[in-house]
């Protein structure tokens, strides 16, 4: 044997010990199609975080100017901005200055009495940026804090976020654990009713500044369900951000509950104004519902409870998720996908009986026409799956059932190098040439034929990877990944094995 | 026999030209015609709403289903049979009737009081419309990218004639493909479009090789008599061509027979695609390079 020729067998050796130890050492990661599993996208509407911190700019920036004496006629908040119309005209210079002194995060545009303010562009993609991954965070908190679930978290494009749960999960229960906003808001109750209509009856002049209607949870009494409606100050007295601890619990009744703690700061601040609503009611609002909205009978400070009409799971998920703290803002669940385990396990049955099939009849076709270099192609087209799984590996790529398909699918076209080589030889080998020299010239007249037809499914699956969700990624990286190591393996590994087997030999009877 | 075509035939493909245009055109136009007034049966991945995928434990008729759903209101839903077993069902509900967690209730609620507890939900799928919406465009975008890519990268290695002779076929087999699924009522989902674009590098790469031959021929040979010129690549080629398109076939017709019901609709379009690149090479795109190449030399002569 040749010298190059032990060399590029010792390269293939070590390649093939690579790629075993690859195969050997982790096994491919399976797709939710496969292993069965629920995946879901969700958007974070972060219009709605815009909006509340406008308003909340909209509040520093009215006292802000009412220190300077400043007065204002109206302030409109909309998701674009805020609009502050002045009650003198004349100072309206006065206030943009103001403003732009104090505010340097907003752009300030001024027009006779009227003043509009902006987050700039750059502001507004950070805060946007900030609350997804902030919504990342969160879900992931939650996800966390049950334990039992072994979700992936992880953004998806400038909005959305990817959940994967692998294995089988309770889609409703997984949902309101990932979805649910879990705002938590301790409110002073300044009116109430059991209706919307008698609640606004009550002030025909309009509601007083600084309130706003919240509708209560349906309760059962003595067999009559009935909802109370809610006249609340604006401004929570502490929000779930002050939350130290929650714990699912019964209330007095024996019903389930949920006991929640809040930090030091929010308790002083809680104790503070409760200290001063003895007699009157607080609202425990979550998501913008009234939980409940007991009678304050003393000064409370740190811990407060949420009755509801809950299951004790509900109750106990609900402390999980006060516990990692509420979404920065509301998703919406776009797509949602839940596969069973028994599809998956028949998918992968099914589909690994369809490959081994077209590999015993892809093979036994090549032996059968190309005799010895056949078999060499065959030996080669093994070597391929190998690699092919072997860079699946390291590579951390899914495998998902399209991904099995284009492995499948990879059989019939990896072949296709050897074939166009082979055919090749045989040309050369009918025009007169000897074996050595027909072998050269096949390989190298094929190699830009070769070329050229990869790299166009090359194209295709690129363009595959970019646009595909899921499980057809996996598809597009099996076939890209397929294209180039059987491209590699006809050019070198069916070489290698064609110039040992046909050393220096003018003729050999069945090489091809 | 395992030596067939060695000795390369010298089969006048291209004297029935004029007639693989005809057929060609014809099936082109009459999958256009199917498709739009057919239309296609589009999967929840393009219109949004909910599928559900139901198994029971004994054969049951399409009927009882559709019956056991008018109970609860979804009588509008599609309901379409899984595999031959008549025992699996596939449930797709439109967004009007809600998100999945109403419809799966419903649904849950009608089988369970018309069948027991006789059967096993094994997927649920959900697509809300903003998504439905981009995957829709998204589908579009990638066939029309890839057709730019694979003009650019023709023209860049052959001469732009090729590039219009690969590109033009392309949208043959993409089309064909398309208009039969719409005539036999397929579901056209992501994998589809998926299998689509396959295709597309699939049906290439045959033309490619042929391609390849031809340019080859014409060094040697020049440009004259480039009809006789094509019609010998093509020949020369035709083992390979065969070869490969079989095995390619082999494998994806394993997949359709063997690989289960979740790949059914992928690989039939894959296989409809191969089936009709390959025809298209040799009678669209060949041709093509033949008639072009006459017509810009006319053209280039006239001025």
């Amino acid at each position: 044997m040749k010298a190059d020729l032990k060399w590029k067998l010792v390269a293939v050796f070590i390649i093939l010990v690579g790629a075993l130890y690859l195969v050997l050492s982790k096994p491919v990661k399976l797709g939710l199609d496969l292993q069965g599993g629920m995946s879901i996208i969700l958007e974070v509407d972060v219009d709605h975080v815009i909006q509340t911190q406008y308003k909340q700019l909209a509040e520093d920036i009215k006292k802000k100017l009412k220190e300077n004496h400043i007065d204002v006629l109206s302030v409109k908040v909309s998701k674009e901005g805020i609009t502050i119309t002045l009650l003198d005209p004349a100072h309206t210079d006065k206030a943009f200055k103001i403003i732009r002194e104090n505010f340097p995060q907003v752009e300030v545009k001024a027009t006779d009495g009227s003043i509009k303010v902006a987050y700039s562009q750059r502001e507004l993609e950070r805060i946007k940026k900030l609350t997804v991954q902030q919504a990342v965070e969160t879900i992931r908190n939650r996800i966390d804090e049950f334990g039992t679930l072994n979700a992936n978290v992880s953004k998806l494009g400038e909005r959305r976020i990817l959940v994967e749960i692998p294995g089988v999960v309770d889609p409703e229960r997984a949902k309101a654990i990932i979805g649910k906003t879990a705002q938590l808001e301790l409110l002073e109750v300044i009116d109430s009713a059991y209706s919307k209509e008698e609640l606004l009856k009550k002030y025909p002049e309009g509601l007083p500044p600084n309130t706003r209607i919240v509708e209560g949870v349906p309760e059962k009494i003595n067999g009559k369900t009935i909802k109370e409606w809610f006249l609340v100050k604006d401004t929570p007295i502490v929000t779930g951000s002050q939350l130290k601890d929650a714990r699912a619990s019964v209330d007095a009744r024996g019903k389930p509950a949920v006991n929640f703690e809040l930090t030091d700061e929010g308790a002083s601040i809680f104790g503070e104004a409760t200290a001063k609503l003895v007699g009157k009611r607080i609202a425990i609002v979550l998501d913008n519902k009234v939980v409940s909205a007991p009678v304050v009978r003393s000064r409370i400070s740190k811990s407060g409870q949420i009755t509801g009409d809950f299951t004790p799971e509900e109750a106990a998920d609900l402390a999980v998720i006060l516990r990692a703290g509420a979404l920065p803002a509301p998703v919406e669940i776009l797509e949602e996908r839940i596969i069973g385990p028994t599809l998956g396990r028949d998918s992968i049955q099914k589909t690994v009986r369809a490959g081994i099939f077209a590999l015993v009849l892809v093979g036994l076709f090549m032996i059968w026409r190309y005799a010895i270099s056949g078999f060499i192609s065959v030996v080669s087209l093994l070597f391929n799956g190998l690699l092919l799984w072997a860079a699946m590996v390291f590579l951390d790529v899914t495998l998902t059932l399209p991904g099995i398909a284009g492995i499948i699918l990879n059989i019939g076209m990896a072949v296709d190098a050897n074939v166009i080589i082979f055919e090749r030889i045989k040309e050369e080998l009918k025009r007169g040439k000897t074996l050595r020299v027909a072998v050269e010239e096949g390989f190298k007249r094929a190699w830009d034929a070769i070329l050229d037809a990869q790299i166009t499914t090359l194209i295709a699956a690129f363009v595959l990877f970019q646009f595909g969700t899921g499980p057809l990624k996996g598809f597009a990286a099996t076939l890209s990944i397929g294209t180039i190591t059987s491209i590699f393996t006809a050019l070198f590994i069916t070489k290698l094995f064609l110039d040992i087997v046909l050393g220096g030999k003018k003729t050999l009877k069945y090489a091809f | 026999m395992r030596h067939f075509l060695d000795t390369p035939p010298s089969i006048d493909f291209l004297k029935i030209k004029k007639q693989g245009y005809i057929l060609s055109t014809l099936l082109v136009i009459a999958s256009l015609v199917v498709i739009f007034t057919k239309g296609f049966n589009l999967g929840i991945d393009f219109t949004g709403g909910t599928s559900i995928q139901v198994r029971f434990e004994e054969k049951v008729d399409i009927g009882e289903v559709r019956s056991a759903l008018k109970l609860v209101g979804l009588e509008d839903a599609m309901i379409q049979a899984i595999g031959t077993e008549g025992n699996e069902y596939e449930i797709r509900v439109s967004l009007k009737e809600g998100k999945s967690a109403v419809v799966v209730e419903k649904v849950k609620k009608a089988l369970q009081q018309k069948f027991g507890k006789k059967f096993e939900i094994r997927k649920i799928d959900y697509i809300g419309a903003v998504v439905g919406e981009e995957l829709r465009k998204a589908s579009i975008y990638s066939i029309v990218a890839v057709l730019i890519a694979i003009l650019l990268y023709v023209g860049y290695r052959f001469e732009p004639v090729f590039a219009i002779g690969a590109v033009i076929p392309l949208f043959h087999d993409a089309i064909i493909t398309l208009g039969i699924f719409s005539l036999l009522g397929e579901e056209v989902n992501l994998s589809v479009i998926a299998a689509i674009l396959t295709v597309l590098g699939y049906s290439l790469n045959d033309t490619i090789i042929i391609f390849d031959r031809i340019r080859e021929n014409i060094k040697i040979r020049g440009k004259k008599n480039l009809l006789q010129l094509v019609n010998q690549s093509i020949n020369e080629n035709l083992s390979r061509t065969i070869i490969t398109s079989g095995t390619t076939l082999f494998s994806v017709l394993a997949l359709y027979l063997f690989g289960g019901e979740s790949l059914k609709g992928f690989s039939l379009a894959l296989l409809i695609g191969i089936i009709f690149g390959t025809y298209s090479s040799i009678y669209v795109a060949s041709p093509l390079i033949v008639d072009l190449e006459n017509l810009f030399r006319k053209r280039s002569r006239a001025k």
